[in-house]
């Protein structure tokens, strides 16, 4: 029985006197690529903070990699970019790749590296103020990857990408996971959704499905992941039966509790 | 102070990010001197400037510090930056003596351009030697960058953290003796006076003045500046929340 990468129980978050997260409970399989959709304002953010350790959680549990999530030991493991990529303007990438290896403890030619799997390796001694969006955000994942993290946490990487980049970047993302890297990531774009091993759509703080992107597609009667994606969220009583009809997929191995947990306590479908 | 490789790291890249500002660096380094100028032609000769000048020589730069210092976590925390470097393994106070390393190599130059111009453009006389006087100039600097970074962290934005100069930092040099001797004070103000943070870099520099090598006076007023700087750095990093809701 493999301890998985991520596990969440009963989380309850509140945010400026809003509860965002209503207890939560779920786990995921190391070395899986993992994603978090929903509309905005259902609490994808706030989620990915509480795995990271930088969120404020009224009860409730997140360990990662078997340690409480945050913790010293675990800053040296887990990757973190956040949804407004930001870095140092006055810095090159080069030399904020370099900052952030130097505070992981990683070597130069770590920051290299990494600079280059992002595809920024042209514009290494760019200002990071003089890049444009769909590069700030690489840069940022740069920052991130070259800790070599064990756990990578992503809040919307791809937001501004072109098509080409967001292939390559989603292919780097496979390549991690079959590493043995875990990955969870926000995304909005339905057609990289497709890409994940997993995918956990949330609404108003709760998981309305939960499922391989396939069986999220049959459940909601519909090959368009778009489409699934709006009649589960328009449709409450549908996301019951796109749980109940994901009884078991490959991306939640045997031993991997990966349930939601529905708001009035009861465990849904999972086991 | 700790100087592990992350503080080293986080000091030079605050310092690379000034070197991309020339303008603010022109004006952190120089702007002491500047002022101590006007300071000596306020006076009508060099004699009537040495008592008011020798504690402008550690206060221009102890208060530059600490306006360059007061924003420091904040604008980190503002752009961004601060919850990307809290999720890596730097601690907090590994942070903060990052910015004041950054900020030893700053006084460094400050103190030196400050020293030089007292001493060769305003004529200061002093019963200690330049060097000493310019070390403390310095040491009044690291000093500033302290308060300031305790200032930042307990800020929550830049608004915030600008209250604290006509707040905090004005009345210190009103009462500190810069302006009007402290002994013609009234008994209060002189109380208030002993517990100032910047009295001991005006005390400092008076004793600098008065004694060759400075005396006792100075060992304490050193004394108490080093000890404010370690209570501030460690202040500063406490108040620094990894966890926001």
């Amino acid at each position: 029985m493999s301890m998985p990468a991520i596990q969440v129980t009963d989380l309850v978050v509140r945010r400026g006197g809003r509860l965002v997260i209503d207890g939560l409970s779920f786990a995921i399989a190391p070395g899986t690529v993992t994603g978090l959709l929903g509309p905005s304002g259902s609490g994808k953010t706030t989620l990915l903070r509480c795995v990271v350790g930088v969120q404020k959680v009224c009860s409730g549990e997140v360990r990662v990699l078997g340690q409480p999530a945050g913790c010293a030991p675990l800053r040296q493991e887990v990757g973190y970019v956040t949804q407004s990529p930001n870095a140092y303007a006055d810095l090159t990438v080069e030399e904020n790749v370099r900052h952030f290896a130097a505070l992981y403890g990683r070597p130069k030619q770590a920051a290299t590296a990494a600079v280059a799997r992002v595809g920024l390796t042209d514009a290494a001694k760019q200002l990071f103020r003089t890049l444009s969006g769909g590069q700030r955000a690489r840069a940022c994942l740069a920052c991130a990857l070259v800790a070599n993290p064990r756990v990578l946490v992503l809040d919307e990487p791809t937001a501004g990408q072109d098509p080409v980049l967001r292939r390559e970047l989603w292919q780097y993302f496979a390549k991690l996971a079959e590493t043995g890297v875990t990955i969870l990531v926000s995304s909005h774009v339905m057609d990289e959704a497709a890409r994940c091993d997993r995918l956990l759509l949330m609404r108003d703080g709760e998981f309305i499905a939960d499922d391989a992107p396939a069986v999220i597609r049959a459940s909601a009667g519909t090959d368009d992941l778009d489409e699934a994606f709006l009649r589960l969220v328009e449709a409450p009583q549908l996301a019951a039966t796109a749980s109940l009809n994901g009884q078991r997929t490959p991306a939640t191995p045997a031993g991997v509790a990966a349930g939601p947990t529905a708001k009035d306590g009861s465990r849904a479908n999972y086991r | 102070m700790i100087f592990t490789r992350i503080t080293l790291a986080i000091a030079q890249r605050a310092l690379r990010e000034l070197r991309r500002e020339p303008r603010s660096f022109v004006f952190l380094v120089g702007a002491p001197a500047l002022l101590l100028c006007v300071v000596r032609y306020v006076f009508n000769s060099p004699e009537e400037f040495a008592g008011t000048g020798a504690m402008m020589v550690g206060v221009f730069p102890a208060f530059s510090m600490m306006v360059v210092g007061s924003i420091m976590v904040v604008r980190e925390r503002n752009r961004g930056t601060l919850e990307a470097v809290l999720a890596t393994p730097a601690s907090r106070l590994e942070l903060v003596c990052g910015y004041l390393a950054a900020a030893v190599t700053l006084a460094f130059f400050q103190a030196l351009c400050t020293t030089a111009v007292a001493f060769g453009v305003c004529d200061l006389d002093t019963a200690s030697p330049i060097w000493l006087v310019g070390l403390v100039a310095m040491l009044s600097g690291i000093f500033g960058m302290s308060l300031g970074l305790a200032v930042s962290a307990l800020s929550k934005n830049e608004g915030e953290a600008s209250h604290f100069i006509p707040g905090a930092m004005v009345p210190q040099l009103l009462i500190s003796g810069c302006f009007w001797p402290v002994a013609e004070m009234t008994s209060w103000l002189r109380t208030v006076e002993g517990y100032l943070p910047l009295s001991a870099v005006t005390r400092s520099m008076t004793a600098l003045r008065e004694n060759r090598f400075g005396g006792m006076s100075l060992v304490y007023s050193v004394i108490a500046m080093l000890a404010i700087i370690a209570v501030s750095q460690v202040g500063a990093a406490a108040s620094i929340r990894r966890r926001t809701a």
